[in-house]
């Protein structure tokens, strides 16, 4: 059992905490105040939908949607 | 499926580390397009689904489009014992009707939610495990009713929890995901290897917690000390430390055994981090809570949003009881003659 990172996970891990650091966190306040200023807690806060742009031009978006699928449906 | 079709060529193993840093936020799910319940929903449309429903409905999905629900748990029933459910599909001609009351459809509130998959009871005379089947049903399909957007711990949010009325709802036969009678069969391919990726972002949760109740701790001073230089403060401090690190090994141990031996094999694990993950980060939280006094119970921190998750994460997919019940079942079963 050997569970320590390949240079290709500890590639994404740094980029995925630099992501997470720079937009992310400081975007947890700021979707709260778009969806209570919308008057409709269901809504969508725009910069969820600008982060997911963000994501996706760095390539990063693409790295992890559909990856759970694809766990699964190379199982043994 | 080749390599690469649907995300990175990451294993169990590779993804787990990341899935915990996108854990550590309530928003980084939907930044990613990894949301529950769109995963299990593009798992089991990628596995089961016809060409035309994977092109109709997983490619939106994937390319982070439209949004989904999954509509099983039932109010009037037990629905953790799936064989307990009451909603009918009928057959009519090349359609099937569909009659019951689901809750529990989480984000069929979404604006951009445009698809259901429901599990409805096609045989109600076959065996208890070949009763139901599951079916795709476009939102927008009449009689397809949203009764109301459940509040969970007085919170009403994101894509919601939907409570759902079929009225007779008429979808063609086509939208049959997989054989008749193989909803449960799809269910459990739908759980496995997802509950690895879920409880990795409970353990970053968790750890987000840990963080932000040792930042509070060496900062607040009452009484004449820091928190941090008081005994029951650093007490709760080395609990979370030492509970996080066990957690992440479980599940590390889970996702190992399941890639190199196999999802079958790595049940009991799989089950085992379920309950382990959920209670750890809800323990976690409690004391970050604490520590934080007043503030902790505001929306001025994550903490409290995050409690909320994760008091439901020792329900959804299966109560810590049924779990429990399971590993011991097959724990005995080593010992029976």
């Amino acid at each position: 059992m050997d569970f320590s990172p390949s240079p290709k996970v500890r590639d994404l891990q740094a980029k995925l905490t630099a992501f997470m650091e720079e937009y992310i966190y400081p975007a947890e306040p700021v979707a709260e105040e778009q969806v209570a200023a919308s008057g409709d807690p269901h809504h969508h806060p725009q910069i969820i939908e600008a982060l997911k742009q963000r994501a996706r031009a760095q390539e990063l978006e693409p790295v992890f949607a559909g990856q759970d699928l694809r766990c699964r449906a190379d199982q043994p | 499926m080749p390599d690469k079709t649907y995300g990175a060529g990451l294993t169990n193993l590779e993804y787990a580390p990341l899935a915990e840093i996108m854990g550590r936020s309530p928003i980084a799910a939907q930044v990613f397009n990894c949301s529950a319940p769109d995963t299990g929903n593009m798992e089991i449309l990628a596995e089961f689904g016809t060409a035309e429903q994977k092109q109709q409905w997983l490619a939106p999905l994937l390319a982070g489009e439209t949004r989904s629900c999954f509509s099983m748990t039932e109010p009037a029933v037990a629905s953790s014992d799936p064989t307990n459910l009451q909603t009918r599909a009928v057959r009519d001609g090349d359609d099937y009707v569909i009659t019951g009351r689901k809750w529990f459809t989480s984000n069929a509130y979404h604006p951009h939610c445009r698809i259901a998959i429901v599990m409805a009871v096609t045989n109600p005379e076959a065996p208890p495990h070949k009763r139901a089947t599951m079916i795709l049903v476009p939102t927008d399909t009449p009689g397809f009713e949203k009764l109301r957007s459940i509040p969970v711990f007085d919170h009403i949010g994101d894509g919601g929890h939907a409570e759902v009325r079929y009225n007779d709802v008429r979808v063609p036969v086509t939208n049959r995901l997989g054989e008749e009678g193989s909803g449960f069969a799809i269910a459990q391919a739908r759980l496995g290897p997802g509950r690895i990726h879920h409880c990795m972002r409970s353990i970053g949760g968790a750890e987000r917690a840990l963080e932000l109740m040792c930042k509070r701790a060496a900062n607040r001073v009452a009484f004449g000390s820091k928190l941090i230089d008081k005994q029951t403060i650093q007490n709760w401090i080395a609990d979370s430390r030492m509970q996080i690190d066990q957690a992440r090994l479980l599940v590390l141990h889970a996702a190992w055994k399941m890639d190199t031996i196999g999802k079958r094999e790595a049940r009991q694990e799989i089950s085992m981090i379920k309950v382990v993950a959920a209670n750890c980060f809800l323990d976690v939280l409690d004391r970050a809570i604490q520590v934080h006094g007043a503030m902790g119970v505001t929306n001025d921190t994550p903490l409290a949003r995050m409690w909320a998750h994760a008091r439901t994460l020792r329900i959804v997919d299966g109560p810590d009881e049924v779990h429990k019940m399971v590993i011991a079942r097959r724990e005995a079963r080593r010992w029976m003659a």
